[in-house]
């Protein structure tokens, strides 16, 4: 990607040895217990969605084939693209360049505010041709999984805002880079949840 | 290896993540996700598309983990917890799919 | 935190946390019907035979229930009084943490005695009313997650705001309360479902809502009797009467 290249310094750009808190894992070791509990709860959402998939795979079928596959595949897009500007944040935070840090966070929030958009394209689509909530059990998944994702999407675009804030603060070097590693795992959470959430509702064409 | 950033290193902390370059894994992660698009559109028969995408979807999360959350094995058991989700995940996903 | 605090009937306030729990699950949800409860698409005459049948049990969880509903919002105070020693003492968390629980007493003691009253004179009432006040009841003890919720977001921004060494509350246990107060939101769609798991009686609704919120009471209850000590330790460094 043309732009993305040229917008990469060599410090941020090349493979480097990122150092690690001595604590071990990146960022607050409390907010991991926040983003596993969480990816445990959507995995309850998949358990729920393949189980009633197996149950009635006809009906699943024919919600699946309603969805838009190029929307699915420009959020997944959208939200890894995001996530590439955050994971250069926290390189950058690590390397005290918070000015760049910070620019890489805006870049973070605007290309993720994308997702908002192409998701508001995709629901407003669907409930204007009248499928709802309440359709049949594959829409009711779709739209409370999206929708559960959707509301950590938007507590994320929160998160980004005080990081971005948080970046010009005279506060110790060691508390915002903590604070911009727990945040940037918390996006990339959102992220990996997608791409399971694509695969899922979109990609499983029954044979 | 001393580099820009170690004075944000505890006292007593000098391990280090080796990480590639952004730019790099948002390629991988991209066309990986362009791949299972493709699988799904009709490229391949569907039973062969469904277990690529799902497969697909775990390397790109097992790929998120390490580059982007930058979770190294050496932070088990975090790591260790995060690869047994990975795992239940893409096996509840195959295996429901495989037997429908 | 300078003050000297006077930590008698902490640590007995605190531990109406798990009591609040133990009886909450025995009188509401076993006498009641209520761990699980009936599923919103069971028929009106199922429900109304079950308060028929055990009317003097229901009556009976019931009453115990409601007595013991104010042993909550005493754990959430006690909780606040912890919480007054990370944070300022007029601090705005702590005011919520405060009301937040004593919020929660009174969204337990209203619905059970919508519970209460369909077990008063169960064979004089229409089947249909008798489901209608459990529904009701359901409706209220669910949709008023937003007040406990608003208890666990404030002790958690307070518990992470420790700047102690080693927090009073570990950071771990302050996230997941952080976490389980955000995860109430999925009962706003327990409305709209007769069955399934976000009815009421659902895996998502019922099981896992209620069980990370019951299961969270005895370990913040147990972080917080450990505080109450420490800080009775650190009050030893204080001089004064």
């Amino acid at each position: 990607m043309h732009d993305l290249t040229d917008k990469l310094r060599p410090g941020a750009e090349a493979a480097h040895d990122a150092p690690a808190s001595a604590t071990g894992q990146p960022g607050d070791s409390g907010v991991w217990v926040f983003i596993f509990a969480d990816m445990c709860g959507f995995a309850v959402f998949f358990l729920l969605f393949m189980a009633g998939r197996m149950e009635n795979l006809a009906l699943y079928e024919s919600g699946r084939e309603l969805l838009d596959l190029r929307l699915g595949l420009a959020n997944t897009l959208i939200l890894l693209t995001s996530g590439a500007f955050m994971a250069r944040a926290v390189r950058q935070a690590r390397s005290a360049d918070w000015v760049g840090a910070r620019s890489s966070l805006w870049l973070t929030l605007i290309v993720g505010m994308l997702f908002a958009v192409s998701k508001g394209i995709e629901w407003g689509t669907k409930v204007s041709s009248g499928i709802g909530l309440l359709t049949n059990e594959f829409w009711t998944y779709y739209y409370v999984f999206t929708g559960i994702h959707f509301l950590h999407f938007v507590i994320g675009v929160g998160v980004l805002l005080v990081l971005i804030g948080r970046c010009d603060k005279p506060i110790p070097q060691a508390d915002k880079l903590r604070w911009i590693e727990s945040g940037g795992a918390y996006w990339h959470m959102v992220d990996l949840l997608w791409i399971i959430l694509f695969a899922m509702l979109y990609l499983l064409r029954a044979a | 290896m001393s580099g820009p950033g170690d004075e944000l290193v505890p006292e007593g902390g000098t391990s280090h993540a080796r990480v590639w370059p952004v730019s790099a894994v948002w390629g991988v992660l991209a066309g990986a996700s362009v791949l299972g698009f493709l699988f799904a559109e009709g490229m391949a028969p569907a039973r062969i598309a469904a277990i690529a995408a799902i497969l697909l979807a775990a390397f790109k999360v097992n790929l998120v983990i390490s580059q982007y959350m930058e979770l190294e094995w050496r932070h088990r058991p975090l790591r260790l917890m995060m690869a047994a989700w990975l795992a239940a995940v893409t096996a509840l996903l195959l295996g429901g799919f495989l037997a429908t | 935190m300078t003050a000297r605090v006077d930590t008698r009937y902490w640590r007995l306030c605190n531990w109406m946390g798990p009591v609040f729990i133990a009886v909450f699950f025995v009188c509401w949800g076993l006498l009641g019907h209520n761990f699980p409860p009936f599923p919103p698409d069971a028929p009106a005459s199922e429900v109304a035979g079950y308060f028929r049948t055990n009317a003097d049990n229901v009556r009976l969880g019931m009453v115990v229930a409601m007595t013991f509903a104010p042993a909550y919002g005493v754990w959430g105070y006690s909780l606040a009084k912890v919480t007054e020693q990370i944070v300022e003492k007029d601090s705005i968390l702590v005011q919520l943490a405060r009301v937040g629980a004593a919020w929660t007493t009174i969204t337990v003691l209203i619905p059970t005695s919508f519970w209460l009253t369909a077990a008063f004179r169960p064979e004089a009432l229409p089947d249909w009313m008798i489901q209608m006040l459990y529904d009701m009841a359901w409706l209220l003890i669910d949709l008023a997650y937003a007040v406990t919720s608003v208890q666990m977001f404030a002790l958690g921004a307070a518990y992470l705001s420790d700047k102690r060494r080693v927090p009073l509350i570990p950071k771990w246990l302050a996230w997941y309360g952080i976490w389980v107060g955000f995860m109430f939101i999925a009962e706003c769609l327990m409305p709209y479902f007769r069955n399934g798991a976000f009815a009421r009686s659902g895996l998502l609704n019922f099981w896992i809502e209620f069980i990370i919120w019951m299961g969270w009471v005895p370990v913040l209850a147990w972080y917080n009797a450990r505080a109450i000590t420490r800080i009775e330790q650190e009050q030893e460094q204080v001089p004064g009467a």
